[in-house]
């Protein structure tokens, strides 16, 4: 599903190139759960976009069902985020002049979807994630944790084979991260998409099937929860 | 130091770092000093080199007798060097004469009686150059030109010179060349020196003179002479100072000036926006630095006065750029400028920008203290910022959200008091309640913009749904949710454009009215006049016997021999003149005021009256039924008005007798135009050969058909707006990089965004398109409201700029090609300003922007 060769990213700051991602080799299969652990800086995040393609390396290979991402021309890749990749983030990142209703519809609307077609979807995604009441609300009108299930069914919107989630929980209280949890793992469980959570703490890395630990930007360990 | 330390920090840094905005802010205030700068360098030079010219030619003269251009029977000139006071008496005649086979180049003649000019001015051969002997002073074929001139055209001493004098070709020898000294100073050196009895043979002005200089004794004050002389002249000369005439020059075209500096200040005014507007955006984005500086104690005064001084270093950088590139700007805009004064007012030669260092500090202070002034709203709304507040998105947005009623209320108040100041009339001549009704109007409309703004986001908003154009969507919800940044990009553009507008409106309404005025009133099929007229000041007329036997000719039915001499009417400096009444009631049309022209002319030649222009009538408060005062060699006389037309070949008014009264009063002179109407079946051709075979072998006529005169009234209508044309464009420019900032800026402080939308699987031309349906909704919107204030604005420069400065009659046409052009111009502009701005956002690197906190 999600594999990744020789690896790397490198930053320019300044005179100083900094090694984000150094050499990572891994394989991620469908409907698998995977969370990437380790230190502030051990190159998570990167790791993500990557895989989302939101970023290309600097050496190495990411494969995505197949395609490899450093081939796709931007206008492609844009495509694979829009339908195959769902993203969450630590911050939301909800567009504050869209409702909860129109956020979710975002990706759909912007891959020209008819009317009805969205309808249904972004209801049922609303309704999975308990909060078809809040449709119509503006992001500054909802709390934090029903602003990350709104980001959550944006992400999974338009039933991506993979989502990749940022922090998910980072900016949230323990009831608010534990109901995002569930619904990661009621995704996984139900619908076989393949997660894969960027987190700090230990118990959202419980959740997973596979607890992949970096230090450095390498792979220091893998193991199975 | 510590000051200077802490701006360092906090001010240039920032300008620094925002490298995009402190250029186009600073490139936008250059423009607007530039424009003004240019403007007023132009007119400066204009009205120095006249007064120059006018001082060396009058050199040690103390007092000046003149009657206009009606001239001064030469037979006072005994009796006036007979007063008690006068030293010297000087005759003089002075006049402009085109070189022939050279366009546009002409040579004032100055015609003195050189053995008379000692006390007055000083006249020195060229190096090299031998003095004249006494018989080349006095032939009559003499003539003497600028070393400059002769170098210029290349001629010698010697060369032969042929000038286009009065109605015929003159040949002149050279018989000495001029160092630019005294007199030869004057003109840039397009100056000629002959002997008085030469000139007026040539100028077919014997026995006449134009002026007489004298020079009087400093024991006896100017007041007494000019009392004793006024005893022994006729009352319609006037005695007065040489220096009185450069006021009356001033004077005649202060309107003129006044027009072109009010359209360039608007050029300013859209400069002093983008300082509000990149100061305003300064804070904005600054909002948590400033936040952070006031929890480690800066003051509120402190904080306010650190975002002045950024608005002030942006206006002094702008100003001082804006002037190098104004003064630039003013020589190419010089040509046009003399060119128009040369062919309206009077015969000019300027060459060089002459400014003082009084216009250079006043363009300096308003670009500097307006962008100060510009800044100090945005300034006190960063004084206000709490540090707490600070790091809250959306402050200072909700804080406009809040105010824009307000704003409404105040645009309300403006737009009601633009209306009541014009209503009053002129304050000495000039329209200032018409000008502050302009900036009310253009404050006013200005106002509006927050409320409006967020009207038609929010409209839009609900218009779209969200459900079927989610790039709309976003589009709609930043202009509603930044309506302070928005709002001020498009005040400053809707006011460029309402410039551009109104003065279209109104050159296209005033050329309309001008087409119809010339269409009803050009009657005449041919039209004679010297070839040495189209230069102002050439005195050139046709001989009356040329005038008599032109009557003669077969195929004329009719001709109308037009005279006119500049005098002063009731302070006023107008043309008096003569045409064939009867002539005009049979075949000529006037537009009158009120009434019709056949029993209005004949009337007025019955009762020896006048008929007076509407700019007359305006400026001097005579109507119809009235008497115009006017001061003749015989005494003065009070002719009955017997009616007022519409004019707008005269600036300054005209009044109008029948030519039998003129003729009474002071003789047969010839005619400066004659106006000939066919006879039916006559043969054009033929006509137009036996005119010239009247003309002579020398003679320098033209003979204009009906249509070839109408093409050249409205040739020289246009070139008058050139400038206010350039000006037009030069605010628009301004108002671009306005909107461009403001985009960029939107787009920087909205990466987190776009990144977003970037990541969710928007395309870069999907996210480029967001930030150009902004950019094309602002232009829009700028249509819109440039469109309603430019209509009324133009209303007010027809109704009470333009009525109150010249007295003109103008008919208000609304032109739909107006609404095509500037809409084109207002969508273009904006989408061309979002460009870069579209490109920026498309280009955003997403992992960065995604992990920026706004």
């Amino acid at each position: 599903m999600i594999r990744l060769e020789q690896v790397a990213k490198v930053y320019s700051l300044g005179r100083v190139d900094v090694r984000a991602v150094d050499g990572v080799t891994l394989a991620i299969g469908q409907g698998e759960f995977v969370a990437l652990v380790g230190p502030s800086g051990c190159g998570k995040t990167t790791l993500l976009n990557l895989m989302a393609g939101i970023d290309r390396p600097t050496s190495g290979e990411v494969w995505l069902d197949g395609e490899c991402l450093d081939r796709l021309s931007d206008d492609r890749l844009t495509r694979l985020r829009r339908i195959r990749v769902g993203i969450i983030y630590q911050f939301f990142n909800l567009l504050p002049t869209l409702t909860a209703w129109e956020n979710v519809a975002l990706p759909l609307l912007l891959d020209g979807l008819q009317g009805s077609e969205i309808e249904g979807r972004v209801w049922r995604q609303l309704e999975r994630v308990g909060l078809t009441h809040r449709a119509h609300h503006w992001p500054h009108e909802l709390s934090g944790g029903e602003q990350q299930r709104v980001a959550i069914a944006r992400a999974i919107v338009a039933e991506p084979r993979v989502v990749l989630a940022d922090e998910p929980t980072g900016n949230l209280d323990s009831v608010a991260g534990g109901s995002v949890l569930e619904l990661l793992q009621a995704l996984n469980r139900e619908h076989r998409q393949t997660i894969i959570l960027a987190t700090h703490s230990e118990e959202a890395a419980g959740r997973a099937g596979r607890i992949v630990s970096l230090r450095d930007g390498k792979i220091e360990r893998i193991e199975k929860a | 130091m510590r000051t200077w330390t802490v701006l360092r920090l906090i001010i240039v840094r920032n300008l620094r770092a925002s490298p995009v905005r402190t250029l186009v802010t600073v490139a936008g205030v250059a423009i607007g000093v530039a424009a003004f700068t240019a403007i007023q360098a132009a007119n400066e030079s204009v009205l120095r080199s006249f007064q120059r010219a006018l001082d060396v030619v009058a050199g040690r003269t103390t007092l000046q007798i003149s009657a206009g251009e009606l001239g001064i029977d030469e037979r006072l000139l005994p009796a006036v060097q007979q007063v008690d006071g006068v030293i010297a008496a000087a005759p003089i005649i002075q006049a402009v004469a085109p070189v022939a086979g050279r366009p546009g180049k002409a040579l004032v003649l100055l015609g003195v009686d050189l053995f008379a000019e000692d006390p007055f001015r000083e006249y020195r051969m060229a190096d090299g150059d031998r003095p004249p002997r006494i018989e080349d002073l006095l032939s009559p074929d003499a003539i003497f030109v600028t070393a400059a001139f002769v170098k210029e055209n290349g001629l010698q001493r010697g060369s032969r010179l042929t000038l286009l004098v009065g109605s015929k070709r003159r040949r002149f020898i050279i018989k000495g060349l001029l160092a630019p000294q005294g007199p030869a100073r004057a003109f840039d050196g397009n100056l000629a020196v002959l002997d008085i009895a030469t000139a007026q043979v040539a100028l077919d002005k014997v026995g006449q003179l134009d002026r007489i200089d004298l020079v009087t004794r400093e024991q006896v004050s100017l007041s007494q002479i000019t009392a004793s002389l006024a005893r022994v002249l006729p009352p319609h000369l006037a005695i007065q100072r040489p220096d009185r005439r450069s006021q009356q020059v001033e004077k005649m075209l202060r309107a003129f000036r006044l027009n072109l500096t009010a359209l360039s200040a608007i050029a300013l005014l859209v400069g002093l926006f983008l300082v509000y507007n990149a100061v305003s955006l300064s804070v904005l984005q600054r909002r948590r630095q400033i936040g952070i500086l006031r929890s480690l104690g800066l003051t509120r005064a402190t904080v306010a006065a650190l975002f002045a001084a950024e608005g002030a270093a942006l206006g002094l950088v702008g100003s001082l750029l804006g002037i190098g590139g104004g003064l630039l700007l003013g020589r190419a805009l010089l040509q046009s400028v003399s060119h128009t004064v040369s062919a309206l007012y009077a015969y000019l030669r300027v060459e060089q920008i002459q400014v003082g260092p009084g216009l250079l500090l006043l363009a300096l202070s308003l670009g500097t203290a307006g962008a100060l002034i510009a800044s100090l709203a945005p300034a006190y709304a960063a004084s206000r910022i709490a540090p707490s507040e600070a790091v809250h998105l959306g402050f200072y947005e909700r804080r406009w959200i809040r105010r824009s009623p307000l704003a409404v209320l105040l645009g309300t108040l403006l737009l009601v008091a633009s209306f009541l100041f014009s209503r009053p009339g002129p304050v000495g001549g000039i329209p200032l309640f018409g000008y502050l009704s302009l900036a009310c109007l253009i404050f006013g409309v200005a106002c509006f913009t927050p409320q409006l703004l967020r009207w038609a986001g929010v409209g839009l908003h609900l218009l779209c749904g969200g459900r079927r154009a989610p790039l709309l969507q976003l589009g709609a919800g930043n202009l509603s949710s930044q309506v302070g940044r928005n709002a001020v990009a498009v005040a400053a553009m809707m006011t460029a454009i309402a410039m551009l507008v109104g003065l279209t409106l109104m050159i296209e309404s005033f050329r309309r009215t001008v087409e119809l005025w010339v269409e009803q009133t050009i009657r005449a099929d041919l039209i004679v006049s010297p070839a040495a007229r189209f230069v102002k000041g050439s005195g050139a007329r046709l001989p009356e016997d040329f005038v008599e036997a032109a009557t003669r000719i077969e195929g004329i039915a009719a001709l109308d021999p037009f005279i006119g001499r500049r005098v002063d009417l009731l302070g006023q400096e107008a043309l008096l003149a003569a045409g064939d009444f009867e002539v005009v009631a049979r075949h000529g049309k006037l537009l009158f005021r009120a009434g019709d022209s056949p029993a209005i002319l004949t009337r007025a030649k019955g009762e020896g009256g006048v008929i007076i222009s509407e700019s007359l009538a305006l400026a001097t408060g005579l109507k119809e039924g009235g008497r115009l005062p006017l001061d003749l060699p015989s005494g003065r006389v009070e002719l009955p008005i017997a009616g007022v037309f519409y004019d707008y070949a005269t600036d300054g008014g005209k009044a109008v007798m029948d030519r039998a009264l003129w003729t009474r009063v002071w003789g047969k002179q010839g005619a400066d135009v004659v106006a000939i109407y066919l006879a039916p079946g006559a043969d054009e051709a033929s006509v137009r050969q036996r005119l010239e075979a009247l003309a002579g072998q020398d003679g320098a006529i033209v003979i204009s058909s009906n249509r070839a005169l109408k093409a050249k009234v409205l040739e020289i209508f246009d070139n008058t707006f050139v400038v206010a044309r350039a000006l037009e464009l030069i605010a628009v420019l301004v108002a671009v990089l306005g909107i461009f900032n403001v985009l960029w800026a939107s787009v920087l402080s909205r990466q987190r965004e776009i990144g977003i939308l970037r990541s969710v699987g928007a395309t870069r031309a999907q996210v480029a398109r967001v930030v150009l349906g902004e950019a094309g909704f602002l232009g829009l919107m700028v249509e819109a409201l440039g469109l309603l204030a430019g209509i009324y604005l133009s209303l007010i420069l027809i109704h009470v700029i333009n009525k109150q400065s010249f007295g003109w009659t103008i008919q208000f046409q609304f032109s739909w090609w107006v609404l095509l052009k500037s809409s084109i111009l207002a969508l273009g502009a904006a989408l061309l300003a979002g460009y870069l701005p579209a490109r920026q956002a498309a280009r955003l690197n997403i992992p960065a922007a995604v992990a920026f906190e706004g």
